[in-house]
């Protein structure tokens, strides 16, 4: 099937117990990782439960599960998110600079409006330090993260290690967003329709 | 907001020490949980 979006989903259903038979000692040594979908995963598995899937024939419906493997190397960023107004940029602390060429006084087009300007900045950033790319709505310049290690932040941050403490989404989520949004904030997975809500003035997308 | 992509080396090290990276930090686009279900009969044999 295709979403609106233009992205083509395929989806097959295992039939065949040679195929099931192959797989299972493929998997069986390796250690997977839930990466999305933790809680219908656990849902998943107390419905199995519930129906008494262990005392099911081994092929019964009640011993299996939807799931997607994925290569890693599709792993996505969190979620675009559209910030209610450019006053949390200054309430936030975090220290936050227009990307280098990357801004509406460079172009034609404001900063905030194009995503592939905003996806080079962020490519353009250090490796080993946190970054990420901002937009406000009403504010026509998309802003770059320069946001120092939550070392020196809040208590919340005591449950993760100085290790993690750097990555992008545990210093976005307690050191950033936490300060400034926490309650404000929108989850869009589409980051046209968020650039698009932020040109409209929008506050939500 | 846009981020790099959350390399697996910083997924596994959270799992290492037990810890949970913030939500959604490695969802992706597009999900799939809005479009299929598995329709779990026990009576049904998959094969």
């Amino acid at each position: 099937m295709t979403t609106p979006d233009k992205t083509v989903h395929k989806l097959w259903r295992m039939a065949s117990a040679e195929l099931i038979g192959k797989l299972r000692p493929l998997f069986a040594q390796k250690k997977l990782h839930v990466l999305d979908g933790h809680a219908r995963y656990e849902g998943m598995l107390a419905y199995a439960a519930k129906l008494g899937a262990d005392n099911q024939p081994q092929y019964s419906s009640a011993n299996y599960g939807l799931g997607c493997l994925v290569n890693v190397e599709i792993l996505r960023s969190p979620s675009p998110r559209a910030i209610a107004s450019s006053a949390t940029r200054a309430s936030s602390g975090t220290r936050c600079s227009k990307p280098p060429g990357a801004t509406s006084s460079s172009t034609s087009s404001p900063c905030a409006h194009d995503l592939t300007k905003q996806q080079m900045a962020l490519a353009e950033s250090v490796a080993h330090q946190p970054a990420f790319v901002a937009t406000f709505a009403g504010d026509a310049d998309a802003y770059s993260s320069r946001s120092s290690p939550m070392s020196r932040s809040s208590a919340k941050a005591s449950r993760f290690t100085a290790r993690s403490q750097r990555y992008e989404p545990v210093v976005v989520e307690h050191l950033f967003l936490a300060a400034c949004a926490a309650d404000r904030l929108d989850d869009q997975h589409d980051a046209g329709a968020v650039l698009d809500a932020v040109k409209a003035g929008q506050r939500s997308a | 907001m846009i981020m790099r992509p959350v390399p697996l080396s910083e997924v596994l090290h959270a799992d290492e020490v037990g810890a949970l990276l913030p939500f959604g930090s490695t969802a992706f686009h597009p999900p799939l949980a809005t479009l299929f279900a598995f329709i779990v009969d026990p009576n049904e044999d998959l094969i």
